[in-house]
């Protein structure tokens, strides 16, 4: 169960961070 | 009983794995242990033992009557594992647990653990609670997998530590020759007596518990069955691997993780970027 949960939860995660970084950095237009 | 074990044998477990249990139970049965895949030191965990029969069987008891059947095991665990206190069990363990009392082996093995006989229809599945060590202060324990080895029991065996047969077994005529009378005792119990070909008269005695399959008057060879076979139990060992796990290696492996994820996340920005010089043609 927590294999699943930790799982689900680092795969969200890091979808999170990159779309953070993507719009963040798109709007200072540095990429 | 445990206690036969504990009185002959310094330690359960042979040098070719065979569980000294299975000396006097001598039919085989399954048994299964559940343990956790790894646990961080200094922490309460179960070790989970199922002893599965039939519930509705009856074995023959020492006085030669049918009654229920008791269960027993031994948990040989790594070194340096031992019992659970009973202050550090939670509550919800402690339910599972019920009424059972585990022993330690013998008072320099406090990491083989055995209980019983207790009754099988309750306790067909028993529930340990296990403190692992901690190797900071226990210098015996290490950050290791290691290996469990269970050894059940249901039902009472058939050879006494001195050699001797119980009443749960089957028993064979010492001689060849001819069953010329059967006597059939008061509290049960025959006495079989065999006329050899050589004219000598040999007698056999069966206790109370197995059934005769035999009859008077008939041929009977040196060995053969005297009696049906009434056990009903049976022994059974499993093994079962647990990792002793150190907490900083969990979290170094997430750092580790995380790392991996940044830089991936960090090259797919850095290819966004070079595209966009790319289009802007500015080769540098």
């Amino acid at each position: 169960m927590l294999t699943i949960i930790s799982y689900f939860g680092f795969l969200f995660g890091a979808l999170t961070l990159a779309l953070i970084l993507f719009i963040g950095l798109n709007k200072i237009q540095l990429i | 009983y445990p206690i036969f074990a504990q009185q002959a044998y310094e330690d359960p477990r042979e040098a070719t794995g065979r569980i000294v249990c299975a000396n006097c139970h001598l039919a085989k049965k399954p048994v299964d242990i559940e343990v956790p895949q790894s646990v961080l030191p200094d922490t309460v965990f179960e070790a989970v033992v199922k002893i599965p029969y039939d519930m509705q069987i009856k074995q023959v008891l020492a006085n030669g009557k049918k009654g229920a059947l008791n269960v027993g095991a031994v948990l040989i665990l790594p070194k340096g594992f031992e019992l659970a206190p009973a202050d550090r069990i939670p509550p919800e363990m402690k339910e599972k647990i019920g009424n059972l009392y585990f022993q330690p082996y013998s008072s320099d093995k406090k990491n083989i653990l055995v209980i019983g006989p207790v009754p099988g229809k309750k306790y067909s599945e028993m529930v340990f609670p296990i403190l692992s060590p901690d190797p900071a202060v226990n210098k015996e324990a290490n950050f290791l997998k290691y290996p469990i080895y269970l050894g059940a029991n249901r039902g009472r065996g058939q050879i006494y530590p001195d050699g001797s047969k119980s009443n749960n077994t089957v028993y064979n005529a010492s001689a060849a020759g001819t069953v010329s009378k059967i006597f059939r005792k008061e509290k049960g119990g025959y006495e079989i007596t065999i006329d050899t070909q050589d004219g000598r008269q040999i007698v056999d005695i069966v206790p109370a518990g197995p059934e005769l399959i035999i009859s008077e008057g008939e041929l009977i060879k040196a060995d053969q069955p005297l009696t049906n076979n009434p056990n009903v139990g049976g022994f059974g060992q499993g093994d079962a691997e647990i990792v002793l796990q150190d907490p900083l290696r969990v979290q170094s492996l997430l750092v580790f993780f995380v790392s991996v994820t940044l830089a991936q996340i960090f090259l797919v920005l850095k290819k966004k970027q070079f595209e966009k010089v790319q289009l802007a043609e500015m080769n540098f």
